[in-house]
């Protein structure tokens, strides 16, 4: 059975921030939430990397083993997805997850925590796909509609992909094998012995 | 007004470092897979959560039909490609 | 894969350091999310509560499609409209541009459907109070009171700045406007964007644009980036970088800071801010003293770099390391990479043409792609990445203070072209410029204001403050009417507010209230126009790459705005020159009709090819844009084949021509016709005895195998070709030279035109030929019709013929200002004095140690009025900060996320949040500019009419900017200038 999966190319990811809005774009999520954020390694250094995270829509979802109320449920191919009504907002899954994927919106009053909110892989959640009410609570359901998610679809680079896994994991094998053909892995070392991974991005070596 | 601001600056902190050791274990096990060539893995502890309690989402009657399947394969092939 | 072991692996290093998001959000959170949101305007706290523009299921959906509005890449959006409401966003694949991808801010766009923080109705100050008031009132006192102006004091004590955010017929319908109104005081952003580059690479081989275009980067062997950092500023162009780098391109970036394209780069070269012509020499020390150039290239197609060979003699790599701060084996290496790794491309942007010798460096960069072989090659070229997305446009055909539309200049020539295209008679039009007296120019004669470059929107604050004996026109600025512009890009921020204070009128014509209605302490005489977004409009517009993309109008105009054309007309009718400025566009109501506008944009701009994008044309290209292939950006089959997307200029000829647009400038390898060219034949055919011509090259199916000059009729007429004009077109080229009227007799032949032939016909040409027949018999023949020439490499009009590194006016190393000192102050340079040695004769460098830079966040565009007020990106960048090296922060007992103070050499100073990181090298603070909204430490939001507040407010880095202006353009020195730092 296909699973959906997002996979972020990180050669590709230039942290432009693009599957941040338009994720913001499509559900209208309010201002103290995103739903998915670009976290950046060794930011201004040699090594800078950034990848795009939301929920991983994992097969065996830590969220779902913790939820006291049993809100989580998952998709066929693995989107997993929750009941808001049925959410008591007590932030168990938040402690679960090990992406901090589960976020709380903070604009009530004396910041009492709201019910939890997600990346749904824009799969909406449990009401008729695409009603008004399923909007205002979950967003769009682009899936639903047979359109993958806008983050991904968007991505400025097309370094977010999403999909069903092998799918995937086949474009973005393709461009490993293209760049393994190309002097990231033995072109540059061929051409310049000796100087190869050290004047990879160096900066301020000398300073 | 500052004893309601903490929990906030806590929160946000420890949001951090878990996105942000996710993201590193993320990139780093990218890299591996991709190195030695597996991409399953069946050491995956299993924990076995409860029955779902909420409504019916008419989602996965759709889903489980399989015409939507067909469409969001070609999607993918169509659009996330460089074309 | 054991999720649980990867995350241990990755806990080891949290301790990195925060990025710069991270801080961001810190930051934010420290004010405390929760309480700003507390400090949020109701309507603020409805949207965070209430979700807006709900898709309804029942409703009927429209696609509509438009292009981006921020920067130049042109990315098509898609927008999903229900009853007039913008419900939804789709990614475009079918754009060969962007092929379905944003940034973070084209993935915004749709906001503005919501409306919040928009400027609502014409507002106008009434002491220190914001004041409603209706279009009628504001149109009339507004044109009451410029009316007032030009009759006491002349035409141009009014500056009309226009925009780069402006459609091409909006930007040109600006210049037009200006003209009528009877000044050049016109410009807009492109001055301080890339005005350097157009005026120095148009003046080295032609055309001052990007050569070849986004998609082409897919057939880079080499890409050497110099200060461009395309990942924040052009990030949709990435795809197509790292595509060229997956198919094997070297990838190199040049730049003070380790920008998110050095992350991505192969190799990174930390170079100092403004030594951009030292580090270029430098490398061309490498290829000449190795053999690297291309000798056959050169010799055909170059003229002049043994004067450079000259140059580049004085710069050995000891010296290169000494001025540039890079170590000399990198040097090397960056040349040998370009040198063996052909075709390679150079990007440059802001980093590059913000600095007064700016059109020098660019000439620089230039000449070592001439060397190289690279230009006028698929996968080569100078990749100029422009920056608002209609800078190119607004640059071609838009408010120029020292052109005309199409580059035609300010000569009476040129003004007698554009007279004859808008169909008005050149007497009426002369009349209405300042002809009282001649003014002094740079150039050293005495002219007419008409024939002279205004103020450029760089100094308009000296066109106000400067004492009027001092000008080089009738008085100072009295008001300034300002239509899509931010005051905030611009250097000089303390003096500027003393300008804004001194205005008898300022005017804002915009989506937003900007800096400009908040920074001063005006309490009167102030009116804000709300104008619309280019998304409530439509018209065409011109990506980085000269491709013209056809927008479609999303939404109807927000609350009481109006599009710029509109208010154009509104102005005219008031000043009574509508039925001039109008004369051939069609009025709809109030609306001048965009296609008219349009077409007579094409019936006038020959010098670069306008002339073949009509309205209908671009439409089909918009409709069938998934037939383009992503590479070449050539039509594959379908009703445009064979044609390139959005038929980059120069499309010659009429439409009617069906020219196919040209994707690489000079590529001889490919037909005139079919999109091939070669460099163009703009300054003369020889020079100190040598010839200027191309020789013994020509693109592919010349008729003449060689050089040749520009073409004439004359020239045609020699040639025999002049039979091959139709009756219409001769009819047309006897009207323009005046000869005489079109015939009476529709037998007159062809042939008989000889007879007619006089001086004044034989000097109509390419440029001038509202026929666009010799264009048509040229192409024919398979020549250019600007003709076959050398680029030169030696720009003999310039102040420094031969590119020369000197020093920035504030430098951090005042020791090289002996050997690389500026030029000398000029008491006239258009029509404002400019300080070059009075300024770099002081010594700052000892109180003001560190070199101080600008530059993009992703997030943000321009002065980030309309940015900063879209809550979906707002809430991603919250605080205006300084990057500062661990080094200097630890010198100056900064901490990190902490305020600081930073202040520049002139005395302005900002406050602004510490972000202590290695990004930038030792001796550079580097700010963002996109950030206004308070001055000099002090938050002005409740100077804001009601509900305008933008999300995020911030210092404007250009409040402690400094002097410094480029020697031929007038170009700000932003890249480089000095400052000092120390704990809030
Ligand atoms: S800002 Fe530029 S790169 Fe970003 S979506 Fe708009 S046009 Fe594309």
């Amino acid at each position: 059975m296909a699973r959906m999966k997002f996979l972020c190319d990180v050669e590709r990811c230039i942290e432009c921030n693009a599957c941040v809005t338009a994720c913001n774009n499509e559900h209208d999520v309010p201002w103290d939430i995103n739903r998915r954020h670009v976290v950046t390694i060794n930011d201004g250094k040699r090594g800078e990397k950034s990848i795009s995270v939301a929920c991983m829509h994992c097969t065996d979802a830590p969220c779902a083993a913790v939820c006291p109320v049993d809100c989580f449920y998952t998709t066929v191919d693995g989107i997993v997805l929750h009941d808001k009504d049925l959410c008591i907002g007590c932030g168990y899954c938040f402690y679960a997850c090990p992406f901090g994927a589960p976020q709380y919106p903070e604009q009530q009053a004396f910041n009492v925590r709201g019910k939890m909110d997600k990346c749904t892989f824009c799969a909406g959640g449990p009401l008729p796909d695409n009603s008004p009410e399923e909007y205002r609570k979950y967003g769009r359901n682009r899936i639903a509609e047979g359109k993958l998610p806008l983050c991904a679809e968007m991505c400025s680079t097309k370094a977010l992909l999403a999909g069903d896994g092998t799918l995937v994991s086949d474009i973005y094998r393709k461009r490993v094998m293209k760049r393994g053909g190309s002097m990231d892995f033995w072109r540059w070392e061929a051409a310049y012995p000796g100087q190869g991974n050290e004047n990879r991005s160096e900066n301020d070596k000398e300073k | 007004m500052q004893s309601l601001l903490r929990p906030a600056i806590n929160k946000g902190t420890d949001t951090m470092k878990i996105i942000r050791s996710a993201g590193i274990g993320i990139i780093a096990g990218l890299i591996a897979s991709v190195a030695v060539g597996c991409y399953r893995s069946p050491n995956t502890t299993w924990y076995e959560p409860h029955d779902y309690k909420g409504a019916d989402d008419p989602l996965l009657s759709k889903l489980e039909q399989g015409g939507l399947h067909a469409q969001l394969d070609e999607r993918v092939r169509a659009v996330q490609t460089d074309r | 894969m054991d999720i649980r072991t990867a995350e241990k692996k990755g806990s080891n290093e949290t301790t990195a350091g925060m990025d710069r998001r991270d801080f961001m959000r810190r930051s934010g959170l420290l004010i405390g999310s929760g309480a700003l949101l507390g400090l949020l305007p109701p309507i603020a706290m409805a949207a965070a509560e209430d979700k807006q523009n709900i898709p309804q299921p029942e409703v009927k959906t429209e696609f509509r499609r438009s292009i981006c509005p921020h920067c130049s890449v042109g990315c098509g959006v898609i927008a999903e409209i229900q009853n007039g409401v913008w419900t939804g966003q789709e990614p475009d694949f079918e754009s060969p541009i962007n092929l379905g991808a944003h940034c973070t801010k084209g993935a915004s766009v749709r906001f503005h459907g919501m409306g919040s923080r928009r400027l609502k109705y014409p507002t106008k100050l009434v002491d220190g109070a914001w004041t409603r008031i209706s279009w009628d009132q504001a149109i009339e006192e507004i044109g009451d009171r410029l009316l007032k102006i030009r009759e006491t004091s002349g035409p141009d004590a009014v500056f009309w700045c226009g925009s780069s955010k402006a459609s091409n017929e909006g930007a040109y319908l600006q210049r037009k406007f200006a003209a009528f109104w009877g000044s050049n005081n016109c410009d807009h952003q492109a001055r301080i964007c890339h005005s350097t580059t157009v005026a120095g690479v148009a003046n080295t081989w032609g055309y001052g644009a990007m050569t070849n275009s986004y998609n082409d980067m897919h057939n880079c062997k080499a890409m050497l980036f110099i200060g461009s950092n395309a990942a924040e500023a052009h990030p949709v162009a990435m795809q197509h970088v790292l595509r060229g780098k997956e198919n094997g391109a070297k990838m190199i970036v040049v730049d003070p800071r380790f920008t998110r394209t050095a992350a991505h780069a192969h190799l990174y070269v930390r170079l100092r801010p403004g030594t951009d012509i030292a580090f270029t020499w430098g490398l061309l020390w490498h290829i000449f003293e190795n053999g690297w150039e291309d000798k056959q290239y050169i010799a055909q197609r170059v003229w002049g770099m043994d004067r450079i060979r000259e140059e580049v003699a004085k710069w050995p790599p000891q010296e290169v390391e000494n001025v540039t701060g890079v170590p000399r084996e990198k040097v090397f290496q960056v040349a040998k990479i370009m040198a063996e790794n052909r075709p390679g491309t150079i990007v440059w942007c802001m980093g590059g043409t913000q600095h007064h010798i700016g059109s020098s460096i660019v000439r620089a960069y230039c000449v070592l792609q001439l060397a190289l072989g690279n230009i006028g090659v698929a996968g080569g070229g100078a990749n100029i990445f422009r920056g608002h997305d209609n800078v190119q446009g607004a640059t071609d055909v838009g408010p120029n203070c020292e052109s005309l539309p199409g580059y035609y200049g300010l000569s009476e020539g040129a003004w007698k072209h554009w007279c004859r295209v808008w169909e008005v008679d050149y007497e009426w039009l002369k009349a209405r410029f300042d002809n009282s007296r001649q003014y002094p120019t740079v150039e050293g004669k005495d002219m007419y204001p008409m024939f002279v470059p205004g103020i450029p929107v760089s100094r308009w604050i000296d066109g106000v403050l400067e004492n009027p004996d001092n000008l080089a026109q009738s008085s100072n600025f009295r008001a300034v009417f300002f239509q899509g512009h931010a005051c905030n890009s611009q250097t000089r921020g303390v003096e500027m507010k003393k300008a804004l204070e001194k205005l008898e009128l300022v005017v804002i014509s915009d989506p937003f209230p900007t800096h400009m209605a908040v920074m001063s302490d005006r309490r009167n005489d102030t009116y804000l126009l709300p104008t619309c977004t280019q998304l409530e409009t439509y018209g065409s517009v011109t990506a980085s790459n000269r491709s013209l993309q056809w927008r479609e109008k999303l939404i109807d105009p927000m609350f009481e705005a109006l599009p710029d054309h509109v208010i154009m007309y509104k102005f005219a009718k008031k000043f009574g020159f509508a039925d001039q400025l109008f004369k051939n566009i069609k009025i709809n109501g109030e609306e001048p009709l965009i296609e008219d506008l349009l077409r007579e944009i094409n019936r006038g701009t020959w010098t670069i090819g306008y002339t073949g994008q009509s309205p209908e044309r671009l439409r089909l290209h918009a409709q069938y844009r998934s037939t383009f292939n992503t590479t070449t950006l050539r039509a594959e089959g379908g009703p445009c084949d064979g044609e390139y997307y959005g038929l980059p200029w120069p499309c010659w000829g009429t439409p009617e021509m069906k020219h196919p647009g040209t994707p690489i400038l000079y590529d001889p390898s490919k037909p005139v016709a079919k999109g091939g060219l070669v460099f163009r034949a703009n300054f003369g055919v020889e020079r100190d005895g040598e010839n200027l011509l191309a020789e013994g090259t020509w693109s592919k199916g010349s008729a003449i195998e060689d050089g040749y000059p520009e073409f004439t009729y004359q020239i045609l007429a020699e040639l025999g070709w002049e039979k091959e004009l139709t009756e219409a077109e001769m009819a047309v080229i006897r009207k323009v030279s005046g000869t005489r009227d079109a015939p009476e007799t529709q037998s007159e032949g062809p042939g008989e035109a000889q007879a007619h032939s006089s001086d004044s016909l034989n000097k109509v040409d390419w440029k001038t030929d509202l026929s666009g027949g010799i264009q048509r018999v040229v192409i024919q023949h398979g020549c250019a019709p600007f003709g076959n020439a050398k680029a030169r490499c030696v720009v003999w009009t310039f102040p420094d013929g031969v590119p020369l590194h000197r020093e920035p006016l504030y430098t951090p190393r005042y020791d090289l200002v002996e050997k690389y000192r500026t030029y000398d102050d000029r008491k006239v340079f258009w029509r404002v004095p400019t300080r070059y040695w009075s300024i770099q004769s002081t010594d700052h460098s000892k109180k003001y140690p560190l070199a101080f830079i600008s530059g993009r966040l992703v997030e943000y565009e321009g002065g980030g009025a309309e940015t900063r007020s879209n809550a979906w990106l707002a809430k991603l960048q919250r605080d205006m900060f300084a990057e500062i090296n661990p080094v200097d922060a630890g010198n100056a007992g900064i901490q990190d996320g902490r305020y600081i103070w930073l202040e520049g050499p002139e005395g302005g100073r900002i406050k602004v949040r510490a972000m202590v990181t290695e990004r930038v090298g030792v001796g550079v603070v580097w700010t963002p500019f996109h950030f206004g909204g308070w001055f000099q430490g002090k938050d002005l939001k409740d100077k804001y009419p009601p509900g305008t507040v933008p999300y995020v407010r911030g210092e404007a880095c250009n409040t402690a900017t400094t002097y410094g202006y480029d020697v031929v353009t007038q170009m700000q020195e932003t890249k480089a200038t000095l400052c000092r730092i120390y704990p809030a």
